[in-house]
């Protein structure tokens, strides 16, 4: 039963319209910004974007120093140092983050492939990544799956050989540094934003109410109806 | 019928009383020599008592005691005048008020902003005539705490609220008769020494009841207010009011510092009568005589009375939200008021003995006044109750006749005959259905008395049920019944739910939004889920069917018996949060995704650098050129610091063609460097100086401040942020900006008990203090060009309007410190004149291409009404000039620059973030229950 019957039909126009007046403070974006930044350990542009948007971080930028590190480093493939860099900062985080460790393993393999040392690969998949669990198992076939291909870069699972899917460990490991340093919130509220759409439009979606969904978020582009 | 009626109703009286006597200004303000003379008088007077000033200040604490009696008195008062009123015909003040006012005051009252009413007040005072005025005595504190002891050798009248019968039927009391009886009341009260005043005090505390009357005098010599209230005397020489309080408030320039509050102060249109109709006398004759600033100040003082009993409106109105016609007894709102008032006179208490004036005071002022929030408010925080309306008290016109309602509505009694068949019972619900953004909903009802039987059913119904059965016991309605202690889902058929419940027993009912269930309490403690799969229309209810049964019902709006309410809404919060943060999100790189957000909303919003140090790091590339995203930075940058022309200029350059085919943009520009010219932001090369001596004026009373300790002490952060409106930087949109500095340190002087304060510096303090506010005035004269004073003129205006003993003393500071930088002001004024001319000329085109919208033509009469302000940083204005303004007018460039690039207009994150904020009101709409949890700005860092 409807609260209020006149929400029934929103057209994508009257949606768009609402959008455009929506009282945007420009400092909460900014805040928004900066949290994203501070967060995902993006230093420099943190520092310019204080400076540019004449706002302060939430956090001291030196104590990104050594995230930006370790986050470099996953990025650029050097797992290891990755890895000696996290255990040097906190030596517990990754004993007892263990999916997280898997992956970090599980990039250092796709290192190992992408190199194309196969043998390495087989050697270090078996001594190291052979305890696991079933989720485990899944993805370190997809892993190992790559050795079948005389081309990975073309088999269905490029995806793992992908930038994007170091960024995304760098991420997943980034945020657990900073669980085990503050304890207060290790995604940023980007994150949330993005989430609450998706739950909300879902939530909407499951009562069969009408309204303009978002798609792509990318573009915030609106589903033609 | 209620309070707000009562004060309408006062208020409606005494405004046509108070234009009437401003009329009557105007007429007299030609021969002002007149009133100069009274005005002399009482400076004297107040010169004289000036020793035992400070002295005298300590009473304003016994005083403001004083005040809150009488206010409560007041209040008791209007409420059974209230009813005498209505009936009775208009007093003969009230018919001698000008037809042509009305009818331009009903016009202008639709589309009139409050700012406007605010400087309309300002311009009336401007031109009103020095005359003792008496102001109703709950304001009078109100006033000294926002900072405006003002000095007065004039006066302001103002009638107070309470007219009765006799003052009606015997309305013949002219306005010269008035005026002579506050003549003596002022002297008498001027003239009162301590021990006078603190044994009136005494007297007043003693004998406060009605027919009491107070005086509150603040008088200067060097700057010293005192307050005093009289119990005696002058109130019986009126003979006409009952309650009579009298504040005759000695001006000492501080003059627009209780400007700030009105910005808040809801509007309403009584008010806007007595500004507006002021206006209409007086607009435009422009005496700026002598007494210019002093009159100002005093009257000011009116406004900040006006503005205070606004603010207590507003606060009751919110509290007893639609009681209107709800409570009868007015009680409850009675009560609510009572609190305000208190607070009210707290923060009076604050503001008197803690340096008074300036920020501070003001600040407290309205911090007070957000103190009485309502706990409905606090407990159901996101619901929009101009949308949907919390349930607050039972409706008298949705109930069953057999049943009674008391104790504002809130008390339910069974006055059937009571046989014992179902056609017997009655039931009453309240006026508006539960909102679902309340989340979870919780209702207490106390059987006062079960009466015969214990017939009692508490529940929810749905909008269709018939009110004479118990809740449960029909279609549509769910109930937990007394007697039996059984649940009733629209059915006769009761299930085995919790225990009997009798007298003294408190049941509560509380509804799930989020999973459509409810459960009861009793005594506190959670009898578990009773119905599932509720409706969401639903209406608190409950039902009596024999003699004698009494119940209350609370609201919220007391502390609940089962107090793990707030507990549980967290709770959900909690779960809601979690439920989203582990929401399965399907995206694949949400890490790309952001960084994409986040390099767009920097292109976008031209943070040129933090975009190239982020999208080199995160490989990304840019969709605009560095070149073209600097061009739009720098215009942004040049448009958040004011520099409008520069922006315009640089715009013009960079994109041609978008300007001149956007004419309403170009206007929209040129209207905030209109701003920025009076802000002092947008001035060229040559006028450097002038922005450069307003701007020593902070440095100046620095000095002072570091000579004098006792005033560094008295002066606390308002005055800093006093010296920042001074050079409109530092003014924010909120009420509590822009004291004039010499607001604070006047007051700081004044406040400070026992101060020794050196003459000497003061002058030189206030004089340096003094220079915006002349130099405003100078503006003012320029803007009207039939106003035959020239520039010099209005500088021996601005000094003159100190209404001080030495005037001589100031003279010699103007001139060492002042004239020099006049002839460039000059120059300025002349630039913004200029442009004036331009911008009005341009909107006149537009007019007649029919391109002008409402609110641009708002925009524009805005700007322009910044001239008629002396301080236009502490006008109602103000909000205009502050830096945060500028935001809309970049961000609607920027979008326009953009768009004519083929870029969209906003950044996805933007669209994100207002698309998320949609949904959630369609959550909210839908009935859905979460946006009582959840709103947009969980969404952004809280820092």
């Amino acid at each position: 039963m409807s609260y209020n019957e006149k929400s029934e039909a929103i057209t994508k126009e009257e949606w768009l319209q609402r959008l455009e007046q929506f009282p945007f403070k420009q400092a909460d974006m900014n805040r928004l910004i900066m949290n994203y930044l501070v967060t995902e350990g993006f230093k420099e542009a943190a520092e310019k974007f204080q400076h540019e948007a004449e706002l302060e971080p939430s956090v001291e930028l030196s104590s990104l120093d050594d995230r930006i590190l370790i986050r470099e480093a996953v990025q650029a493939g050097r797992i290891e140092e990755a890895t000696h860099l996290v255990n040097q900062l906190h030596p517990d985080l990754l004993g007892s983050e263990f999916y997280l460790f898997f992956h970090l393993q599980q990039l250092q393999l796709i290192e190992l492939i992408r190199a194309g040392k196969v043998e390495e690969a087989l050697v270090f998949a078996q001594s190291k990544l052979s305890e696991s669990g079933e989720d485990i198992r899944f993805e370190l076939e997809r892993t190992l799956a790559l050795l079948a291909f005389e081309k990975p870069q073309e088999s269905p699972f490029a995806d793992l050989l992908e930038q994007s899917y170091r960024q995304k460990i760098a991420s997943e490991l980034n945020a657990a540094i900073l669980r085990c340093e503050h304890n207060e919130d290790s995604t940023p509220k980007m994150m949330f934003l993005l989430k609450l759409i998706l739950w909300a439009q879902s939530k909407l979606d499951s009562r069969s109410i009408n309204y303009p969904k978002m798609k792509d978020l990318e573009t915030a582009q609106l589903e033609n109806k | 019928m209620d309070f707000e009626h009562a004060d309408n109703d006062n208020d409606n009286e005494h405004n046509p009383n108070l234009s009437m006597e401003n009329s009557s200004a105007s007429n007299s303000s030609s021969g002002s020599n007149n009133s100069n003379l009274t005005a002399a008088t009482v400076n004297a007077a107040a010169v004289s008592g000036g020793s035992t000033a400070a002295a005298l200040l300590f009473n304003i604490e016994a005083e403001q005691r004083l005040l809150t009696d009488t206010e409560q008195e007041q209040q008791q008062q209007q409420q059974q005048i209230e009813a005498d009123e209505h009936e009775h015909s208009p007093t003969p003040i009230q018919q001698q008020l000008p037809q042509a006012d009305e009818s331009r005051v009903e016009a202008e009252q639709q589309e009139q902003a409050q700012q406007e009413q605010n400087q309309d007040q300002v311009e009336q005072q401007q031109q009103e005539q020095p005359q003792p005025e008496i102001i109703e005595a709950d304001t009078i504190a109100d006033t000294i705490d926002a900072g405006t002891i003002d000095n007065d050798n004039d006066a302001v009248v103002e009638r107070i609220d309470d007219y009765d019968d006799e003052e009606d039927e015997g309305g013949d009391d002219d306005l010269e008769a008035e005026e002579e009886e506050v003549l003596e009341e002022e002297e008498a009260a001027v003239e009162v020494d301590v021990d006078a005043v603190v044994a009136a005090q005494q007297q007043a505390a003693g004998t406060a009841p009605p027919p009491a009357e107070s005086a509150a005098v603040a008088g200067t010599g060097t700057g010293a207010a005192v307050a005093v209230a009289s119990a005696s005397g002058s109130g019986s020489a009126s003979g006409q009011q009952r309650l009579h309080s009298v504040a005759v408030l000695p001006s000492y320039s501080t003059a627009r510092a209780p400007l700030p509050p009105l910005l808040r102060a809801p509007r309403s249109n009584h008010n806007n009568n007595s500004s507006t109709s002021n206006n209409n006398n007086n607009n435009n004759t422009s005496n700026n005589n002598n007494n210019n600033t002093s009159t100002s100040s005093s009257n000011n003082s009116s406004s900040a009375a006006t503005s205070s009993r606004h603010t207590r409106h507003f606060y009751s109105n919110n509290g007893s939200h639609f009681s209107n016609e709800m409570y009868a007894g007015g009680h409850k709102s009675s009560s609510q008021r009572d609190g305000h008032s208190q607070s009210h006179s707290s923060s009076r208490l604050a503001g008197g003995s803690g340096g008074g004036g300036g920020g501070s005071g003001t600040r407290n002022a309205n911090q007070s006044g957000h103190q009485g929030v309502d706990p409905l408010r606090l407990l159901y925080p996101n619901v929009n109750e101009n949308e949907t309306p919390l349930p607050r008290c039972w409706n008298p016109h949705d109930k069953c006749l057999n049943i009674g309602l008391s104790h504002n509505n809130l008390r339910v009694t069974y006055k059937g005959v009571g046989k014992q068949h179902s056609e017997a019972a009655g039931s009453v619900r309240t006026a508006y259905p539960i909102p679902p953004s309340c989340g979870l909903y919780y209702f207490e009802v106390r059987i006062i008395s079960k009466g015969r039987n214990g017939y009692m059913g508490i529940g929810l119904t749905a909008q269709q049920f018939r009110m004479n059965r118990l809740p449960g016991g029909d279609k549509q309605s769910y109930g937990y019944h007394g007697y039996d202690g059984n649940s009733f889902s629209s059915s006769c058929n009761g299930q085995s739910y919790g225990p009997t419940f009798t007298t003294g027993d408190i049941i509560g009912c509380c509804v799930n939004f989020l999973n459509n269930t409810c459960f009861y309490t009793k005594n506190g403690f959670d009898l578990g889920i009773a119905f599932r799969d509720l409706p969401t229309k639903l209406y608190p209810t409950v039902g009596l069917q024999t003699p004698g049964e009494e119940v209350d019902a609370n609201f919220g709006q007391e502390p609940f018996k089962f107090d793990k309410i707030e507990e549980m809404m967290r709770d959900m919060r909690a779960t809601i949060l979690r439920k989203i943060d582990r929401y399965p999100h399907l995206l694949e790189t949400p890490e790309n995704l952001m960084n994409r957000l986040v390099s767009t909303y920097l292109v976008h919003s031209g943070y040129c650098k933090t975009a190239e140090a982020f999208n080199a790091y995160t490989h990304q590339p840019f969709d605009e050129d560095l070149a073209s995203i600097k061009t739009r930075q720098k215009i942004i940058k040049l448009i958040q610091t004011g520099k409008m022309s520069q922006a315009i200029e640089n715009t013009l350059r960079a994109y041609p063609g978008l300007l001149e085919n956007n004419k309403n943009l170009w206007f929209a520009l040129k209207c905030r460097q209109f701003i920025e010219m009076i802000n002092g932001a947008d001035i060229e090369h040559a006028n450097n100086k002038v922005t450069a001596t307003t701007q020593t004026m902070p440095t100046n009373q620095t000095s002072v401040i570091q000579s004098t300790k006792a005033f560094k002490h008295s002066k606390s952060g308002g005055n800093i942020s006093g010296n920042g409106s001074g050079n409109g930087s530092a003014s924010t949109n909120t009420n509590t900006n822009t004291n004039q500095p010499q607001n604070n340190t006047a007051n700081s002087a004044v406040i400070k008990p026992g101060d020794k304060t050196d003459p000497k510096i003061m002058i030189i303090d206030d004089n340096s203090n003094k220079c915006p506010e002349h130099d405003s005035n100078s503006m003012d004269v320029e803007m009207e060009p039939c106003n035959s004073h020239s520039n010099g003129d209005s500088c021996s205006n601005g000094n003159a309007s100190v209404a001080r003993n030495s005037l001589d003393a100031i003279d010699e500071e103007m001139d060492v410190d002042v004239s020099p930088s006049s002839r460039n002001y000059g120059r300025v004024i002349e630039k913004i004149l200029e442009f004036g001319k331009e911008l009005s000329s341009m909107g006149q085109q537009l007019e007649k291409e029919n391109l002008m919208t409402e609110e641009e033509r708002q925009m524009l009469e805005d700007a322009f009404s910044l001239i008629a302000y002396s301080n236009p940083w502490s006008s109602p204005l103000g909000w205009l000039l502050c830096p945060s303004r500028r935001e809309n007018v970049s961000t609607t460039l920027n979008s326009a620059i953009l768009e004519s690039l083929n870029f969209e207009r906003r950044p996805p994150l933007e669209y994100l973030v207002a698309h998320a904020a949609e949904l959630l009101k369609l959550i909210g709409q839908n009935s859905l229950g979460e946006d009582a949890f959840i709103t947009i700005d969980d969404v952004f860092p809280q820092n």
